[in-house]
């Protein structure tokens, strides 16, 4: 049963998918299981692919969007059973920069991981940075932009979490096509990832 | 006639990033060269990966690609940062293009700088709301971006509207939505429609057959312009053929011309 729904996250069956999934939990299967031992180990496989090239992006799209669709079903039934998520992301795009596809491609493939995903959108001031972090008591915070001109203001989102003395309870990852880990570096960000898939892996490693 | 501006020297590109670096003028006057030889009018400059080196190294390009090519072609001065588009727009010796101005908030220096320079200009359909969704956005922000113009005094035959191609990839309806911008911004405001083909295929096999394939559509919606890579063949015979084939190309003369040039090579 778990490797059917697996297969079908692989597959990106949406339509079936909601079947599969309240037929596993009619046979006494725990959301926490159908989590962990099928949907998480299918997205790890769908980044794999992807970063090996064997995977594209709509591949990927397909196959997340079918995992949302158990994860919606499941999603009551963990709280319920006070399973906490593997931890906690906020993910923007920063100021002035209006790009949020790798962006929220990046979003997707955490959540699969089985993190709680907070994406604030594109356009995300350092003060909104900060805020969310305040509120949601995030893991790890996620920077994406796509210009050269904007990628400037990661430096500036990471001051303002010194300032509001919150930059040593958050792990700060950036992302995005003029960003490399040479800038990470160089900003004092604690991951660089060049696509969603090692976005996934390095917020594992930073868990 | 349609108007090509060629993309390769862009320093996000590997080989135009190391040129860069290392001042190695012969890899950028081959590929000035190559651009202007395979037919692109204008020639694309983006230094903006040099950060803090960005205007030395933009001035430094414009350098090298005029001493090449001379004064037949002109220079594209590709960036965000509005000191560098003032200097690369001082820096070129014929009459260069913005690329770009949009609706954010951060383009009035651009608009300033287009009136001072009298440069034409790609003005792209985002930033008033955001990056274009529909047809509707794309139609609304060229509103915008006319309005702009109208009261900073930039005449609309200056303007090619960029239409914001995004990837089929991420949204299958995409390549529809910008096919039908094209088409309501010809028909209901009458400027000029710009587009970066390639970016409708990122993320997907083959990316040269769906590239080549939608510039086809593009041309026939009415697209006046695109920002590619002109040494693709497939990329220029696909002008030339669809022009030609629209009845856009009197006795089909440039088709032929294009088509013994290449027998010729």
């Amino acid at each position: 049963m778990l490797d059917k729904i697996k297969q079908a996250v692989l597959a990106g069956e949406m339509e079936g998918i909601a079947e599969l999934t309240n037929q596993a939990l009619a046979k006494g299967i725990e959301a926490r299981e159908i989590l962990d031992q099928a949907l998480t180990p299918a997205m790890d496989i769908v980044g794999k692919e992807y970063e090996d090239g064997e995977r594209y992006v709509p591949e990927m799209l397909i196959s997340a969007a079918t995992m949302k669709g158990a994860v919606t079903l499941l999603k009551p039934l963990l709280v319920e059973a006070g399973v906490e998520a593997r931890g906690k992301f906020v993910i923007g795009t920063v100021e002035g920069d209006l790009h949020d596809i790798g962006k929220d491609l990046v979003a997707m493939m955490i959540e699969g991981a089985g993190f709680e995903v907070i994406n604030l959108g594109a356009e995300i001031t350092a003060e909104e940075f900060v805020k969310a972090v305040k509120e949601h008591k995030p893991n790890i915070v996620g920077m994406s932009a796509l210009l050269t001109t904007t990628m400037i203001r990661m430096p500036e989102v990471i001051d303002a979490l010194k300032q509001a003395s919150l930059r040593d309870q958050v792990k700060v990852i950036i992302g995005g096509a003029p960003v490399t880990q040479g800038y990470a570096d160089k900003i004092g960000a604690d991951g660089y990832a060049p696509d969603a898939a090692s976005a996934t892996k390095l917020a594992k490693s930073l868990t | 006639m349609f108007l090509i501006i060629g993309e390769l020297i862009n320093s996000s590109r590997r080989e135009v990033g190391k040129a860069i670096d290392n001042k190695d003028d012969l890899s950028i006057r081959r590929l000035a060269r190559g651009q202007a030889e395979a037919g692109a009018q204008i020639i694309d400059i983006n230094a903006g990966q040099s950060m803090e080196n960005e205007v030395s190294d933009l001035k430094w390009l414009i350098g090298v690609v005029e001493d090449e090519l001379g004064r037949d072609v002109r220079l594209s001065i590709d960036t965000s940062n509005p000191d560098a588009m003032e200097a690369g727009l001082k820096a070129c010796s014929t009459a260069p293009v913005i690329n770009s101005m949009s609706n954010e908030k951060k383009s009035v220096r651009f608009v300033e700088l287009a009136v001072e320079s009298g440069a034409e200009v790609i003005g792209l359909a985002m930033g008033e709301h955001g990056m274009p969704k529909t047809a509707e956005d794309r139609v609304e922000e060229t509103r915008a971006l006319l309005e702009k113009c109208d009261r900073a005094g930039i005449s609309h035959d200056r303007l090619y509207v960029d239409m914001i191609c995004m990837s089929v990839g991420s949204g299958i309806e995409q390549g529809t939505q910008a096919l039908q911008g094209v088409r309501r911004v010809k028909e209901e405001l009458g400027v000029k429609t710009f587009a970066a083909v390639s970016n409708v295929s990122f993320g997907l096999p083959n990316r040269h057959l769906l590239n080549r394939t939608f510039l086809a559509m593009l041309i026939e919606a009415g697209l006046d312009g695109a920002i590619m890579d002109p040494t693709d063949s497939g990329m220029m015979n696909t002008v030339y053929a669809s022009r030609t084939l629209l009845g856009r190309d009197n006795y089909c003369m440039q088709y032929i011309k294009q088509q013994k040039c290449r027998r010729r090579k």
